[in-house]
């Protein structure tokens, strides 16, 4: 027997078993929304509804949670494929004190109230320990300085986005969010 | 030209299924590429060439999408590999050690060996389908080959 004999002998055992679902138009992708539906419930019951998560489609969706600030998904497969989402210890990256908005991820300590007055983006980026780089981007989403918005972006060392998520920020239906953050984002040529 | 989405999912489901499943090592999230790809061919409006045009593009957004969803988050709950293949039903106890030994190989090795040997795609086609330099493609290969021979010993020809 050859190799592609061989080859074809034992991947020939591999079948999808799933219907495919065509439709062909976005509201009708029963498929895409139950699963949107769900995620977007779940990370909103378990971060107090402050997470902004949306995406037209799966592929969307699976970039839009990233694993900064202790946040994982985890995917329950049991049929009905359930979505779960649970975080620990969610950090925000910036707090108050005395009265100006301090931003303190990766160990930093910088004062950006003014930064973000006026409606512009504060960006921030680092590399982890793994090679991937994280993308802050933060901006006002009231008028009070504590009224912020924010979303973080990972990119891995090969440049390819991996991950990321908004918080706060009201997002479209079009995907288009807050012009601070689009301008951001597209000034990194970010997908999402 | 464009060929009618059932006819193609018909054709086509199970390939599309190997090769996402070569990427992912994970019959679910396999199977969400294979939705995921024919949505996309049916909701687009792409013109081709031919059906082996259709086919090959299939094979790329499908690998595309499986490599996607391997730096994402879904998979870590999945059913284990090992757990998986005991539910599949090999021929011969030796098909079911080739697969094994297969998957265990490295994603960038295991990709152009599938598209050689399963897909019957040339250097130059695989090349295109993963986007990469053929002189990549044909190391992989090489590199692929290789350690199958040291796993399989006798079970694997040199056909180099």
């Amino acid at each position: 027997m050859t190799n592609k004999e061989k080859y074809k002998q034992a991947f020939g055992t591999l079948h999808a078993s799933r219907e495919i679902i065509l439709e062909d138009n976005m509201k009708n992708r029963k498929y895409s929304i139950g699963k949107i539906a769900v995620a977007c419930l779940c990370a909103a019951l378990v971060l107090g509804g402050t997470v902004t998560a949306f995406a037209y489609g799966e592929e969307i969706l699976s970039r839009v949670f990233g694993w900064s600030n202790n946040m994982e998904i985890v995917r329950q497969t049991d049929g009905n494929r359930e979505v779960r989402v649970h975080t620990d210890d969610l950090t925000e990256p910036a707090q108050m004190e005395d009265g100006r908005l301090y931003f303190v991820v990766n160990g930093e300590h910088t004062d950006i109230t003014d930064r973000i007055a006026g409606g512009k983006a504060y960006q921030y980026h680092y590399t982890d320990t793994e090679g991937n780089t994280h993308y802050w981007i933060l901006g006002p989403v009231g008028d009070s300085v504590e009224n912020y918005g924010y979303g973080e972006y990972i990119q891995d060392p090969n440049g390819e986005w991996i991950g990321g998520y908004s918080a706060r920020v009201n997002i479209h239906p079009d995907g288009s969010t807050v012009e601070w953050l689009d301008n951001a984002k597209a000034e990194l040529h970010c997908p999402w | 030209m464009r060929t009618d989405t059932t006819v193609l999912v018909e054709r086509y489901k199970d390939n599309v299924f190997a090769a996402a499943f070569s990427v992912c090592r994970n019959a679910d999230d396999a199977e969400d590429v294979v939705q995921e790809t024919f949505l996309r061919y049916h909701t687009g409006n792409k013109q081709f060439d031919s059906e082996q045009h259709i086919r090959a593009w299939l094979l790329r957004v499908a690998v595309n999408k499986a490599k996607n969803i391997n730096r994402s988050f879904w998979r870590r709950t999945s059913v284990p590999l090992e757990a998986y293949i005991q539910t599949l039903s090999f021929e011969t106890h030796e098909a079911e050690s080739f697969f094994e030994q297969v998957m265990k190989l490295p994603e960038k090795y295991r990709m152009p060996l599938h598209l050689f040997y399963y897909e019957d795609y040339s250097v130059r086609e695989i090349a295109d389908i993963l986007g990469k330099p053929e002189s990549t493609v044909r190391v992989q290969l090489s590199r692929g080959r290789t350690m199958l021979k040291n796993c399989l010993t006798e079970e694997w020809n040199d056909d180099e």
